[in-house]
């Protein structure tokens, strides 16, 4: 039986809590089809690289700003951010870039790993529980279709 | 006449953000600023009205690496109003708890900030790609620090375990027997990491400069929570000599300074730039650490005390052992207490906390009313005391470097000069005094 991961990683700021929303709905789901670990992680930096261990297949669900329209469900796999480079490092701003081409770069990569971004514009640092309908849209259509992947 | 202004917009590897201005006339330094452009946190106002139980997760929030350092200065600065004495269980679990910090700060540091530069890389990705076992010993370094955050602290970001009086709760036999193996297996990474910086390849300074250093000191052992305030001078005849602060009296020695085109204040001693952190620590403590790595360091043809800023890397590798060592032998002891946290009395006063936070000494101070709400707050951290210092050092270092190098080479020179430090420029800018001018 296959190991499968999905891990939402968030911030508690406004709409940058999408990963974590992504996973509450999964649980709540009852799906037959998720049959795997949910996860989530509040900034992880580094740390994502030791919940990468052990699965047959990764899927990340993270917040993005990629200047397109607000909820564009964006899927990437590791040749996406291969190549990507962010403007400086450090390790209260190790994102999730970094952390997965250093995981790259120690051959430490699961066999599938797929990134889902979900495009959130600008971001909202007030801690509420409002979320933008777009993103409460984009997560429904997400967590509807994951299973396709498996 | 010439003059080139070199400017480098973000430093690349340190904490949080900061530039560096620097004017060169006639090869020789005209100008030099050192800019810290984080939001300043105004954490000293924020806790102004809290209560005493609210503080510690409040200050946890200053800096994601190094929460642990925070709370316990402030737990110790608010005890010491409210006449609590830890009990032997406390005082030592808290040394454990603090060490996890420590590892997980120091190992990141060597590993992902500071080692690139030494190899000839610009990041730890294209490191890891020539060296994966190296960097692969370092996140196992880093995850052993976390963990033994997360025994104590409940989780390693932002750790919720730690209380005035105490802990909330005791980590588990079980868990504690879990640590055991792991910390086995640390101490050899541990060595073999020592082994690995002592033989780096790392600027030799020709002639060191003049700076006092500054660390706790304790009669009895490595100093992590308690102590009293160490200063190192240098004397007329070139010998180290040390004078001894008692913690509360650290303000009629050291003094905070806002410049102008910083958000971080700057601190003095007596006027003169002075060095905190873990250079500082393991030259005025050298002597208290375990035979065994002290012996080690000395097979290893390592001695302190040492003034090169470029042997801080060997610094925190000896403390990254040395908490490894202090954290097996304490927990290879472990007994599950009567009690995690202690009665204590809240009532009015001031007090204050002194600890060696992963990047220098961190002091506190409180005052509460007689509620236990916070009056007033003071914190002053190491980054702030270290910004003057790495100024000076900018000025001295980048002309014995030679001002007619390369300004590609001047520029990677400077940010390897501040990566010494590990400057945490998040947890320097938690204050500003605001003065508005109505016309």
């Amino acid at each position: 039986m296959k190991e499968i991961k999905i891990i939402g990683i968030g911030s508690p700021f406004g709409d940058d809590r999408l990963g974590w929303l992504a996973i509450d709905m999964l649980k709540k789901s009852n799906s037959k089809d998720i049959f795997c670990d949910l996860i989530v992680c509040d900034r992880p930096g580094m740390k994502l690289l030791e919940l990468l261990h052990d699965a047959d297949e990764v899927y990340l669900i993270d917040a993005v700003q990629a200047d397109s329209p607000v909820g564009t469900i964006h899927r990437f796999t590791i040749d996406d951010v291969s190549s990507s480079r962010s403007l400086q490092m450090s390790s209260h701003g190790f994102g999730l870039v970094e952390a997965l081409q250093l995981a790259q770069a120690l051959e430490n990569l699961p066999p599938k790993l797929i990134i889902f971004g979900i495009e959130i514009g600008s971001i909202n640092f007030g801690i509420n529980d409002f979320i933008h309908p777009l993103i409460q849209s984009a997560l429904q259509k997400l967590i509807t279709n994951i299973p396709k992947e498996f | 006449m010439t003059k080139k202004t070199i400017n480098i917009p973000i430093i690349t590897r340190v904490e949080g953000e900061g530039a560096l201005d620097l004017t060169i006339r006639n090869n020789v330094i005209e100008d030099l600023k050192l800019k810290i452009y984080e939001p300043p946190r105004l954490f000293e106002n924020f806790l102004q009205g809290r209560s005493y139980n609210e503080v510690l997760d409040f200050v946890a929030r200053i800096c994601g690496i190094c929460p642990v350092a925070y709370q316990m200065s402030a737990a110790y600065a608010l005890e010491s109003i409210f006449n609590f004495q830890a009990s032997s269980w406390i005082r030592s679990m808290r040394r454990v708890f603090y060490c996890g910090e420590w590892i997980e700060s120091h190992s990141l540091h060597i590993h992902l900030l500071a080692a690139p530069d030494f190899l000839g890389y610009p990041s730890v990705i294209e490191m890891a790609k020539d060296h994966p076992e190296i960097v692969k010993r370092g996140l196992r370094l880093q995850a052993l620090g976390n963990d033994i955050i997360k025994c104590f602290g409940k989780r390693s970001v932002h750790p919720v375990g730690a209380c005035v009086g105490g802990f909330y709760s005791a980590p588990d036999p079980s868990d504690i027997a879990a640590l055991l193996p792991k910390l086995e297996t640390g101490l050899q990474d541990a060595r073999s990491l020592l082994a690995w910086v002592a033989n780096l390849d790392l600027p030799i300074i020709h002639k060191e400069q003049d700076f006092p250093y500054v660390s706790l000191q304790h009669p009895t052992e490595y100093p992590i929570n308690e102590g009293v305030v160490a200063v190192n001078t240098a004397n007329s005849n070139s010998q180290n000599q040390i004078s001894q602060i008692p913690i509360h009296e650290f303000l009629k020695h050291f003094a905070e300074k806002q410049v102008p085109y910083s958000n971080a204040l700057h601190c003095y001693l007596q006027n003169q730039s002075y060095l905190v952190g873990p250079l500082a620590r393991v030259n005025i403590n050298f002597s208290l650490l375990p035979e065994v790595i002290k012996q080690y360091a000395k097979d290893l043809n390592l001695s302190f005390p040492s003034r090169n800023m470029f042997h801080s890397i060997i610094a925190r590798a000896v403390e990254i052992y040395f908490a490894i060592f202090h954290a097996f032998s304490v927990l290879q002891n472990y007994t599950y207490p009567k009690q995690s946290k202690h009665d204590f009395t809240v009532q009015a006063g001031v007090g204050y906390g002194c600890t060696e936070a992963p990047r220098g000494l961190l002091w506190h101070r409180y005052e509460t009313d007689e509620n236990g709400t916070i009056v007033s707050a003071r914190l002053i951290p190491p980054t702030s005391q270290n910004q003057a210092r790495i100024e000076d050092d900018l000025r001295y270092s980048l002309s014995e470097f030679g001002l007619d190098s390369s300004e590609e080479q001047i520029k990677h020179r400077c940010e390897m000069l501040i990566r010494n430090y590990d400057p945490c420029i998040s947890c320097a800018t938690h204050f500003l005094k605001l003065k508005v001018d109505r016309k």
